[in-house]
Protein backbone atom coordinates (compact mmCIF):
# COMPACT_ATOMS: atom_id res chain seq x y z
CA UNK A 1 0.00 0.00 0.00
CA UNK A 2 1.26 3.43 -0.87
CA UNK A 3 1.69 5.68 2.12
CA UNK A 4 1.40 9.39 2.11
CA UNK A 5 4.78 10.79 1.12
CA UNK A 6 4.66 13.55 3.68
CA UNK A 7 4.25 16.28 1.12
CA UNK A 8 1.25 18.29 0.03
CA UNK A 9 0.64 19.29 -3.57
CA UNK A 10 0.12 22.86 -4.66
CA UNK A 11 2.36 25.23 -6.59
CA UNK A 12 3.16 28.78 -5.62
CA UNK A 13 2.30 29.99 -9.15
CA UNK A 14 -1.19 28.60 -8.87
CA UNK A 15 -1.63 30.25 -5.52
CA UNK A 16 -0.32 33.49 -6.95
CA UNK A 17 -2.84 33.48 -9.78
CA UNK A 18 -5.76 32.92 -7.47
CA UNK A 19 -4.55 35.52 -5.01
CA UNK A 20 -4.49 37.98 -7.91
CA UNK A 21 -8.05 37.07 -8.87
CA UNK A 22 -9.26 37.40 -5.30
CA UNK A 23 -7.55 40.72 -4.92
CA UNK A 24 -8.83 42.30 -8.13
CA UNK A 25 -12.18 40.56 -8.56
CA UNK A 26 -14.09 38.42 -6.08
CA UNK A 27 -14.40 34.88 -4.92
CA UNK A 28 -17.18 34.01 -7.35
CA UNK A 29 -14.84 34.82 -10.23
CA UNK A 30 -12.18 32.69 -8.61
CA UNK A 31 -14.64 29.81 -8.28
CA UNK A 32 -15.48 30.20 -11.98
CA UNK A 33 -11.82 29.95 -13.00
CA UNK A 34 -11.46 27.01 -10.67
CA UNK A 35 -13.95 25.03 -12.73
CA UNK A 36 -11.37 24.80 -15.49
CA UNK A 37 -8.48 24.18 -13.12
CA UNK A 38 -10.38 21.20 -11.71
CA UNK A 39 -10.41 19.67 -15.21
CA UNK A 40 -6.65 20.20 -15.40
CA UNK A 41 -6.13 18.07 -12.31
CA UNK A 42 -8.35 15.32 -13.68
CA UNK A 43 -6.00 15.07 -16.65
CA UNK A 44 -2.63 15.78 -15.02
CA UNK A 45 -2.85 14.24 -11.58
CA UNK A 46 -3.14 10.55 -12.45
CA UNK A 47 -2.25 9.17 -9.01
CA UNK A 48 -4.83 11.36 -7.32
CA UNK A 49 -7.36 10.50 -10.02
CA UNK A 50 -6.78 6.79 -9.56
CA UNK A 51 -7.06 6.96 -5.78
CA UNK A 52 -10.26 9.00 -5.94
CA UNK A 53 -11.79 6.72 -8.55
CA UNK A 54 -11.06 3.77 -6.29
CA UNK A 55 -12.71 5.56 -3.38
CA UNK A 56 -15.87 6.47 -5.27
CA UNK A 57 -16.20 3.38 -7.46
CA UNK A 58 -14.97 0.59 -5.19
CA UNK A 59 -15.56 1.88 -1.70
CA UNK A 60 -18.66 4.02 -2.05
CA UNK A 61 -20.04 1.85 -4.84
CA UNK A 62 -20.69 4.63 -7.34
CA UNK A 63 -21.08 3.70 -11.00
CA UNK A 64 -18.52 4.79 -13.57
CA UNK A 65 -20.15 8.09 -14.56
CA UNK A 66 -21.02 9.06 -11.02
CA UNK A 67 -17.46 8.25 -9.95
CA UNK A 68 -16.07 10.49 -12.70
CA UNK A 69 -18.37 13.39 -11.84
CA UNK A 70 -17.60 12.89 -8.17
CA UNK A 71 -13.89 13.24 -8.86
CA UNK A 72 -14.52 16.53 -10.63
CA UNK A 73 -16.71 17.72 -7.75
CA UNK A 74 -14.01 16.68 -5.30
CA UNK A 75 -11.29 18.70 -7.04
CA UNK A 76 -13.63 21.63 -7.34
CA UNK A 77 -14.56 21.44 -3.66
CA UNK A 78 -10.93 21.15 -2.62
CA UNK A 79 -10.04 24.14 -4.76
CA UNK A 80 -12.91 26.16 -3.34
CA UNK A 81 -11.80 25.40 0.19
CA UNK A 82 -8.24 26.50 -0.63
CA UNK A 83 -9.61 29.74 -2.08
CA UNK A 84 -11.78 30.25 0.95
CA UNK A 85 -8.72 29.86 3.17
CA UNK A 86 -6.90 32.52 1.19
CA UNK A 87 -9.91 34.83 1.38
CA UNK A 88 -10.11 34.36 5.14
CA UNK A 89 -6.42 35.05 5.55
CA UNK A 90 -7.00 38.26 3.59
CA UNK A 91 -9.61 39.25 6.14
CA UNK A 92 -12.67 38.60 3.98
CA UNK A 93 -14.64 36.93 6.74
CA UNK A 94 -17.96 38.43 5.69
CA UNK A 95 -18.08 36.38 2.49
CA UNK A 96 -19.04 33.26 4.37
CA UNK A 97 -21.65 32.15 6.83
CA UNK A 98 -21.14 29.50 9.46
CA UNK A 99 -23.11 27.08 11.52
CA UNK A 100 -21.46 26.86 14.92
CA UNK A 101 -24.27 24.87 16.58
CA UNK A 102 -21.99 22.02 17.65
CA UNK A 103 -19.46 24.29 19.33
CA UNK A 104 -21.50 23.95 22.52
CA UNK A 105 -19.80 20.55 23.03
CA UNK A 106 -16.39 22.17 23.01
CA UNK A 107 -17.47 25.22 24.97
CA UNK A 108 -18.74 23.03 27.78
CA UNK A 109 -15.49 21.20 28.37
CA UNK A 110 -13.54 24.45 28.10
CA UNK A 111 -15.69 25.72 30.94
CA UNK A 112 -15.04 22.51 32.87
CA UNK A 113 -11.30 23.08 32.37
CA UNK A 114 -10.50 19.51 31.43
CA UNK A 115 -8.52 20.04 28.25
CA UNK A 116 -9.04 17.42 25.59
CA UNK A 117 -8.02 15.83 22.33
CA UNK A 118 -9.65 16.91 19.07
CA UNK A 119 -9.21 14.42 16.25
CA UNK A 120 -9.99 15.32 12.65
CA UNK A 121 -8.98 14.11 9.20
CA UNK A 122 -8.15 15.42 5.74
CA UNK A 123 -11.86 15.88 5.22
CA UNK A 124 -13.30 19.32 4.74
CA UNK A 125 -11.09 22.11 5.96
CA UNK A 126 -8.90 21.48 8.96
CA UNK A 127 -7.52 25.00 8.71
CA UNK A 128 -10.97 26.59 8.67
CA UNK A 129 -11.76 24.57 11.81
CA UNK A 130 -9.25 26.94 13.39
CA UNK A 131 -11.94 29.60 12.97
CA UNK A 132 -14.12 27.64 15.36
CA UNK A 133 -11.27 27.35 17.79
CA UNK A 134 -10.57 31.08 17.69
CA UNK A 135 -14.09 31.77 18.96
CA UNK A 136 -13.49 29.80 22.13
CA UNK A 137 -11.46 30.47 25.23
CA UNK A 138 -9.43 27.31 25.25
CA UNK A 139 -5.75 26.94 24.40
CA UNK A 140 -5.27 24.77 21.35
CA UNK A 141 -2.11 22.97 20.29
CA UNK A 142 -2.13 21.87 16.67
CA UNK A 143 0.04 18.79 16.13
CA UNK A 144 1.41 18.45 12.65
CA UNK A 145 4.14 16.64 10.78
CA UNK A 146 7.28 18.57 10.12
CA UNK A 147 7.36 17.29 6.57
CA UNK A 148 4.18 19.11 5.52
CA UNK A 149 4.47 21.74 2.86
CA UNK A 150 6.01 25.02 3.95
CA UNK A 151 3.12 27.16 2.87
CA UNK A 152 0.75 25.19 5.02
CA UNK A 153 3.03 25.83 7.99
CA UNK A 154 3.08 29.49 6.99
CA UNK A 155 -0.70 29.62 6.98
CA UNK A 156 -0.89 27.86 10.29
CA UNK A 157 1.78 30.12 11.73
CA UNK A 158 -0.73 32.92 11.26
CA UNK A 159 -3.17 30.90 13.30
CA UNK A 160 -0.48 30.38 15.89
CA UNK A 161 0.05 34.11 16.16
CA UNK A 162 -3.26 34.06 17.91
CA UNK A 163 -2.17 33.33 21.44
CA UNK A 164 -4.87 30.73 21.77
CA UNK A 165 -3.06 28.38 19.39
CA UNK A 166 0.36 26.80 19.26
CA UNK A 167 1.85 24.46 16.70
CA UNK A 168 3.56 21.29 17.91
CA UNK A 169 5.78 19.77 15.24
CA UNK A 170 6.31 16.01 15.24
CA UNK A 171 10.09 15.58 15.31
CA UNK A 172 12.58 12.75 15.31
CA UNK A 173 13.94 13.77 18.71
CA UNK A 174 10.45 13.03 20.17
CA UNK A 175 10.31 16.47 21.80
CA UNK A 176 6.70 16.71 20.67
CA UNK A 177 5.83 14.03 23.22
CA UNK A 178 6.87 16.30 26.09
CA UNK A 179 4.98 19.22 24.55
CA UNK A 180 1.80 17.19 24.14
CA UNK A 181 2.11 15.87 27.69
CA UNK A 182 2.63 19.35 29.10
CA UNK A 183 -0.30 20.77 27.13
CA UNK A 184 -2.68 18.11 28.40
CA UNK A 185 -1.34 18.50 31.95
CA UNK A 186 -2.15 22.21 31.65
CA UNK A 187 -5.74 21.36 30.61
CA UNK A 188 -5.14 22.55 27.07
CA UNK A 189 -6.32 20.93 23.87
CA UNK A 190 -4.41 18.83 21.40
CA UNK A 191 -5.68 19.02 17.80
CA UNK A 192 -4.48 16.17 15.63
CA UNK A 193 -5.37 14.36 12.42
CA UNK A 194 -6.17 10.66 12.57
CA UNK A 195 -5.98 9.65 8.92
CA UNK A 196 -2.31 9.78 7.94
CA UNK A 197 0.89 8.24 9.13
CA UNK A 198 4.51 8.36 8.05
CA UNK A 199 6.22 5.13 7.05
CA UNK A 200 7.82 3.22 9.94
CA UNK A 201 5.44 4.67 12.51
CA UNK A 202 3.18 2.24 14.31
CA UNK A 203 -0.18 1.80 12.64
CA UNK A 204 -3.41 0.00 13.35
CA UNK A 205 -5.60 -1.56 10.70
CA UNK A 206 -9.34 -1.21 10.65
CA UNK A 207 -12.12 -1.69 8.18
CA UNK A 208 -12.91 1.59 6.52
CA UNK A 209 -15.70 1.60 3.97
CA UNK A 210 -15.54 -2.20 4.07
CA UNK A 211 -11.87 -2.64 3.35
CA UNK A 212 -8.89 -2.71 5.65
CA UNK A 213 -6.89 0.50 5.92
CA UNK A 214 -4.11 1.65 8.24
CA UNK A 215 -4.42 4.49 10.69
CA UNK A 216 -1.77 6.11 12.92
CA UNK A 217 -1.76 4.17 16.18
CA UNK A 218 -0.18 7.04 18.11
CA UNK A 219 -3.12 9.41 17.67
CA UNK A 220 -5.55 6.99 19.25
CA UNK A 221 -2.98 5.89 21.82
CA UNK A 222 -2.82 9.45 23.10
CA UNK A 223 -6.60 9.49 23.36
CA UNK A 224 -6.54 6.18 25.27
CA UNK A 225 -3.58 7.04 27.53
CA UNK A 226 -4.68 10.41 28.85
CA UNK A 227 -7.98 10.54 30.66
CA UNK A 228 -9.30 13.62 28.85
CA UNK A 229 -12.37 14.18 26.68
CA UNK A 230 -12.00 13.16 23.05
CA UNK A 231 -13.94 14.85 20.26
CA UNK A 232 -14.03 14.44 16.49
CA UNK A 233 -14.13 17.73 14.60
CA UNK A 234 -14.75 18.62 10.95
CA UNK A 235 -15.46 21.83 9.04
CA UNK A 236 -17.62 20.96 6.04
CA UNK A 237 -18.51 23.32 3.20
CA UNK A 238 -22.19 22.50 3.04
CA UNK A 239 -23.18 25.28 0.62
CA UNK A 240 -21.38 27.52 -1.83
CA UNK A 241 -20.36 30.02 0.87
CA UNK A 242 -21.41 28.29 4.06
CA UNK A 243 -19.52 26.08 6.49
CA UNK A 244 -20.85 23.82 9.17
CA UNK A 245 -18.70 22.70 12.05
CA UNK A 246 -19.36 19.16 13.14
CA UNK A 247 -18.19 18.42 16.67
CA UNK A 248 -19.05 15.21 18.46
CA UNK A 249 -20.13 15.02 22.07
CA UNK A 250 -16.99 14.82 24.22
CA UNK A 251 -16.27 11.35 25.49
CA UNK A 252 -13.95 9.93 28.13
CA UNK A 253 -12.40 6.57 27.39
CA UNK A 254 -11.39 4.59 30.45
CA UNK A 255 -8.46 2.28 30.07
CA UNK A 256 -6.35 0.48 32.63
CA UNK A 257 -2.62 0.94 32.94
CA UNK A 258 -1.62 -2.33 31.28
CA UNK A 259 -0.86 -2.42 27.59
CA UNK A 260 -3.69 -4.84 26.79
CA UNK A 261 -6.32 -2.53 28.25
CA UNK A 262 -4.90 0.48 26.47
CA UNK A 263 -4.77 -1.43 23.20
CA UNK A 264 -8.41 -2.38 23.55
CA UNK A 265 -9.31 1.23 24.25
CA UNK A 266 -7.35 2.33 21.18
CA UNK A 267 -9.48 0.01 19.10
CA UNK A 268 -12.68 1.37 20.61
CA UNK A 269 -11.71 4.97 19.91
CA UNK A 270 -10.63 4.14 16.38
CA UNK A 271 -13.87 2.28 15.84
CA UNK A 272 -15.88 5.34 16.83
CA UNK A 273 -13.65 7.68 14.86
CA UNK A 274 -14.17 5.66 11.72
CA UNK A 275 -17.89 5.35 12.25
CA UNK A 276 -18.11 9.12 12.57
CA UNK A 277 -15.80 9.71 9.60
CA UNK A 278 -17.75 7.34 7.37
CA UNK A 279 -20.95 9.11 8.37
CA UNK A 280 -19.52 12.47 7.38
CA UNK A 281 -18.23 11.18 4.05
CA UNK A 282 -21.39 9.29 3.18
CA UNK A 283 -23.16 12.61 3.47
CA UNK A 284 -20.40 14.78 1.94
CA UNK A 285 -18.38 12.46 -0.34
CA UNK A 286 -16.74 15.36 -2.18
CA UNK A 287 -14.81 16.25 0.99
CA UNK A 288 -12.36 13.31 0.94
CA UNK A 289 -8.93 14.88 0.40
CA UNK A 290 -6.46 12.01 0.77
CA UNK A 291 -5.17 11.79 -2.79
CA UNK A 292 -3.26 8.54 -2.49
CA UNK A 293 -4.27 4.90 -2.27
CA UNK A 294 -5.58 4.71 1.26
CA UNK A 295 -6.42 1.03 1.61
CA UNK A 296 -4.32 -2.03 2.30
CA UNK A 297 -5.45 -4.03 -0.70
CA UNK A 298 -4.22 -3.83 -4.27
CA UNK A 299 -4.88 -0.63 -6.17
CA UNK B 1 13.41 9.41 49.22
CA UNK B 2 17.18 9.35 48.88
CA UNK B 3 19.07 9.77 45.65
CA UNK B 4 19.87 6.06 45.59
CA UNK B 5 16.24 5.12 46.16
CA UNK B 6 15.11 7.35 43.30
CA UNK B 7 17.66 5.81 40.94
CA UNK B 8 16.61 2.35 42.06
CA UNK B 9 12.94 3.16 41.41
CA UNK B 10 13.79 4.49 37.95
CA UNK B 11 15.81 1.37 37.14
CA UNK B 12 12.93 -0.84 38.25
CA UNK B 13 10.71 1.13 35.89
CA UNK B 14 13.17 0.66 33.04
CA UNK B 15 13.33 -3.09 33.68
CA UNK B 16 9.62 -3.71 34.24
CA UNK B 17 8.11 -1.39 31.65
CA UNK B 18 10.75 -1.49 28.93
CA UNK B 19 12.27 -4.93 29.59
CA UNK B 20 15.80 -3.59 29.84
CA UNK B 21 18.58 -5.65 31.38
CA UNK B 22 19.72 -3.52 34.32
CA UNK B 23 23.35 -4.34 33.61
CA UNK B 24 22.97 -2.57 30.27
CA UNK B 25 21.98 0.74 31.82
CA UNK B 26 25.07 2.94 31.48
CA UNK B 27 25.12 6.43 32.95
CA UNK B 28 26.47 8.05 29.82
CA UNK B 29 24.27 6.07 27.44
CA UNK B 30 21.67 7.96 25.42
CA UNK B 31 18.37 7.56 27.26
CA UNK B 32 16.22 6.81 24.22
CA UNK B 33 18.80 4.39 22.79
CA UNK B 34 19.09 2.45 26.04
CA UNK B 35 15.36 2.11 26.39
CA UNK B 36 14.89 1.47 22.68
CA UNK B 37 11.68 3.40 22.85
CA UNK B 38 9.51 5.06 20.29
CA UNK B 39 7.19 8.00 20.82
CA UNK B 40 4.46 5.84 22.32
CA UNK B 41 6.85 4.35 24.86
CA UNK B 42 8.02 7.84 25.72
CA UNK B 43 4.41 8.82 26.43
CA UNK B 44 4.28 5.89 28.86
CA UNK B 45 7.58 6.88 30.49
CA UNK B 46 6.46 10.45 31.03
CA UNK B 47 3.05 9.49 32.39
CA UNK B 48 4.50 6.86 34.75
CA UNK B 49 7.28 9.12 36.06
CA UNK B 50 4.80 11.93 36.73
CA UNK B 51 2.50 9.56 38.59
CA UNK B 52 5.24 7.77 40.52
CA UNK B 53 7.14 10.85 41.66
CA UNK B 54 4.26 13.33 41.77
CA UNK B 55 5.55 16.18 39.61
CA UNK B 56 4.67 17.52 36.17
CA UNK B 57 7.25 17.33 33.41
CA UNK B 58 7.61 20.49 31.36
CA UNK B 59 8.77 20.18 27.78
CA UNK B 60 11.55 22.73 28.14
CA UNK B 61 13.07 20.78 31.05
CA UNK B 62 13.58 17.73 28.87
CA UNK B 63 15.58 19.50 26.17
CA UNK B 64 18.75 19.02 28.21
CA UNK B 65 18.01 15.41 29.15
CA UNK B 66 19.98 13.21 26.81
CA UNK B 67 21.66 10.49 28.85
CA UNK B 68 20.52 8.13 31.56
CA UNK B 69 22.49 10.19 34.09
CA UNK B 70 20.73 13.36 32.90
CA UNK B 71 17.43 11.65 33.47
CA UNK B 72 18.35 10.49 36.97
CA UNK B 73 19.52 14.01 37.82
CA UNK B 74 16.36 15.56 36.40
CA UNK B 75 14.06 13.35 38.46
CA UNK B 76 16.18 13.76 41.62
CA UNK B 77 16.15 17.56 41.23
CA UNK B 78 12.39 17.66 40.73
CA UNK B 79 11.75 15.42 43.73
CA UNK B 80 14.00 17.69 45.81
CA UNK B 81 12.10 20.76 44.61
CA UNK B 82 8.91 19.07 45.57
CA UNK B 83 10.18 18.42 49.10
CA UNK B 84 11.12 22.05 49.44
CA UNK B 85 7.78 23.34 48.19
CA UNK B 86 5.97 20.77 50.26
CA UNK B 87 3.73 19.41 47.56
CA UNK B 88 3.11 18.84 43.88
CA UNK B 89 5.57 20.84 41.84
CA UNK B 90 4.45 22.16 38.49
Amino acid sequence: MATWDGKTRGGKTGYGIFIFILKHFNISVAYFVLRFVAFYFILFAPKAFKSLFYFYNKRLGFGFIKSMTSIYKNYFKFGQILLDKIALMAGKDNIFTYDFTDEVHLARIIEENTGGILISAHVGSWEISAKLLSRLNGKFNIVMMDAEHEKIKEQLSKVAQNKKSTIILVKDDLSHVYQINEALSNKEFICILGDRYIANNKTISHNYFNESAKFPYGVFYLAARYHVPVLFVYAIKTKIKHYKFFVTTPKYYDSGMDSTSIDETVKIILDEYIENLEGILNKYPDHWFNYFHFWDGTK
Amino acid sequence: MTREEIIHQINILFVDEFEIDETNIGLSSNLLDVLKIDSLDLVDLVVIIEKKFGFKIQAEDMAAVKTVEDFYSFVIDRVDQQKQTGGLSI
